[in-house]
Parts: C-alpha cells; structure tokens; sequence
C-alpha cells in the first residue's frame, strides 16, 4: 500500500463532499426561492443558476460514488478510509443533521399556526436544511 | 470521568523511530487525521486502535497512554 493512497483518497473524499454542498445549496435553494418571488427575471436567473448548481451536485455525487465503488475490491484501503475517527464524525453530522430538521419542523409548525405555508414548502424547506446542515457539519469535522 | 484527560507518548515514539503521522496511519490502517486528532488529545481511540498502535512501537498501552488526573 502505497504511503500517500489514503491521504489522496481521503482529500478527494473531501474535496467531492464539498462540491456537493456547494451544488445542493445552489440547486435546492434556488428551487425554494423559485417558490417565493414572484418577478420572471428573477425566476428566470434563479433557474440557470440552480441549474449550474444541480450539474455540481450530480457531477460530483456521481464521482462521489464511482469512488466508492472503486475501493470496493480494496478492503484495507476501505477500511482505513472508514477508520472510527470517521464513523464519529459521520454520526455527529448526522445527529446535527437530524436536530436542525426537528427544529426547522418545530419553527414550522409554530410560524403555521400564525400564517398559512403551503404543504410542498414545508418539505422543501425541512430537507433543505437538514441535508445542508448535514453537510456543513460533515465538512466541519473531517477539515484537516 | 471528567476529571481525568489521556495523554499519550505517540509523537515521542514517532521521533524515536523518525516517522510521519501519515507513515505511521498508513501501517495502522486509518487516516493521518485520525492519528493527528489522537495525538493532539482530541479524539480518544478505541481499545482495539490503541492496542494496535501500541503493538506497532513495541510498547504497552498504559506506556503509550497515560490517564492523567486534572487539578
């Protein structure tokens, strides 16, 4: 095994998993502020940028995954690139993921009983955050 | 347990046989975050990956970690 395989690999990790929050905040945001403005320009300007932001995710879960795959027949590399300082930091941006979607559903709730939010809004706006903050997390705890 | 923090001999050993954190993660099998955090103190390893890395300098645990009461 090479010396410098895990280091690489472990940066190209990173470096894929930040492009995807990137891509998601760009994409899924604007999609969500498609919902909310009502001016056709803005539409419209919202729509090529979520667009350039969907092409960063999918480009880069798709090499996010063709990696995953790769290492599939490497079981010692597999294994130290899923070390357990890893699957720690992989819970606890899960959980943080996790405890901002309550808490966004939680405000949610509140703000409904004052104004009225429609349904589809509501969902787009909890998975938003929760994946984002998830990321965010993610890239928070595995930074060098 | 809080007011105990481990302190551990890693880079001493790693300076005794003149080796890099990203040397040493590659003959343990983790990532030189991994054995950066741990070094540091911030991170504490699992039985297993602390045996391990004792194993790998020659040395017992309680050699390579040391529970240290806080004052």
């Amino acid at each position: 095994m090479e010396t410098s395989l895990i280091e690489r690999l472990d940066k190209l990790r990173y470096d894929l998993l930040k492009w995807c929050t990137i891509g998601w905040g760009i994409w899924f945001g604007t999609f969500i502020l498609k919902d909310l403005i009502v001016s056709p320009t803005i539409i419209s300007l919202a729509t090529w940028i979520g667009l350039a932001g969907w092409l960063i995710f999918i480009i880069n879960l798709i090499k996010f995954m063709k990696l995953r795959r790769e290492l599939k027949g490497d079981l010692k590399v597999q294994a130290a690139l899923n070390d357990e300082l890893q699957q720690l930091n992989w819970f606890k941006s899960s959980e943080i993921g996790y405890s901002i979607m309550i808490a966004v559903t939680a405000t949610l709730f509140a703000m409904s009983q004052f104004i009225s939010i429609s349904a589809n809004l509501v969902t787009e706006i909890i998975l938003y955050f929760g994946v984002l903050s998830g990321l965010i997390a993610s890239l928070f705890y595995n930074r060098d | 347990m809080g007011n105990f923090e481990l302190s551990n001999q890693i880079k001493v050993q790693r300076a005794i046989r003149n080796i890099t954190q990203e040397e040493l993660a590659t003959q343990i099998g983790v990532t030189r975050k991994t054995i950066n955090t741990i070094e540091t103190g911030k991170f504490v390893p699992s039985t297993i990956l602390a045996i391990r890395m004792a194993r790998f300098f020659g040395i017992s645990v309680e050699e390579l970690f040391t529970l240290v009461e806080k004052e």
